[in-house]
């Protein structure tokens, strides 16, 4: 656990969008990778079917993330992926959760 | 409870989910880009084994025993297959893979197949003059280095295919052993140190997950 240290928090600064944890890790497995199939991000980030529609639908709502269906192998696949929007938005809120800890250099969007 | 006590309270919850989310958002990136891409063991395996093997080809070249040359990369990739095939089926047991990760894996083995082909076949027949294959074989790695940049969304690595197509071009100037030596050189520091890099952060990253203690694959809602 990180030393606990006093700091101003400011709600108004942080992204409503985010505040659910499930679509802030929506949001984080689309930042290094150009995008992920509907099952792949599901079982990424520990969710069930239902809970994953309604926060993807979220998320697109909010511009964050787009959806593509295609079919591959006969197949109907759904990917998503981060918009130039979502990433500014995550990047700002990874940035205010650093500030919040005092840290530097925590992750970004390039490995 | 006093109105200083609940602030200082709140403070603390607050600071607590802020480290959580951080460490969330790390686990879950680490993880998802090496759905996509793997942690640079490959890189470190190719980068590391092509750069001994130029230095043993040398050493072979200098005693006279050229005739070993093509036993040794056969024994390399053989190896560098082997061992890089049966770590992924160890961590990778029950993972799902991501279409660009098939893609990535598909361009990659195309890589490696081209790239092995052209040399072999220049180096055997003499078909192909030295230099030129080299020059070959790092343009074909810079069309993997671009697919895997374009799938990660990795900068370094796209800096890195630049490099791999600038050998492309100036490898098959080189006279003489100068273009072995040269693209060893470049699997040495463009392809295993990067390599030695990502496995770094990949374990930093896991170590930090570990100690706050989010790796149990739920992200929760």
């Amino acid at each position: 656990m990180p030393e606990l240290e006093r700091f101003d928090l400011d709600h108004r600064r942080l992204d409503e969008v985010f505040h659910s944890r499930l679509r802030l890790a929506i949001t984080a497995a689309l930042v290094p990778v150009r995008e992920l199939e509907f099952t792949v991000l599901r079982d990424l980030v520990g969710a069930t079917d239902g809970n994953m529609y309604t926060h993807v639908k979220r998320l697109e709502e909010a511009g964050y993330i787009e959806t593509e269906k295609r079919f591959v192998e006969r197949k109907p696949v759904t990917s998503y992926h981060l918009t130039g929007r979502g990433r500014t938005a995550f990047a700002a809120y990874v940035d205010e959760l650093s500030r919040f800890l005092g840290k530097s250099g925590e992750p970004g969007a390039d490995g | 409870m006093s109105h200083e006590k609940r602030e200082e309270r709140e403070r603390v919850e607050h600071n607590i989910r802020a480290a959580e989310d951080l460490a969330v958002i790390r686990r879950i990136m680490e993880s998802s880009r090496e759905l996509v891409e793997n942690d640079g063991k490959w890189f470190v395996l190719w980068g590391g084994a092509c750069a001994a093997g130029t230095g043993i080809s040398y050493l072979l070249i200098a005693l006279s025993l050229v005739e070993f040359i093509p036993v040794l990369w056969s024994v390399v990739t053989v190896a560098v297959i082997v061992s890089g095939i049966a770590g992924d089926r160890r961590r990778k047991t029950g993972r799902p893979r991501s279409i660009a990760g098939s893609i990535l894996g598909a361009a990659w083995a195309a890589v490696i197949a081209l790239g092995a082909a052209v040399s072999a076949g220049a180096a055997l027949a003499g078909v192909l003059d030295l230099s030129f294959a080299m020059g070959i074989v790092s343009a074909c790695v810079a069309a993997g280095y671009i697919v895997t940049a374009w799938a990660v969304r990795s900068r370094m690595i796209g800096v890195l295919s630049v490099l791999w197509w600038a050998g492309g071009v100036l490898l098959p100037a080189m006279p003489g052993y100068g273009a072995p030596a040269v693209l060893g050189l470049m699997t040495f520091f463009l392809e295993f140190v990067p390599g030695l890099v990502m496995l770094r952060t990949a374990r930093r990253i896991r170590s930090l997950n570990g100690n706050t203690g989010t790796q149990n694959g739920n992200a929760g809602a």
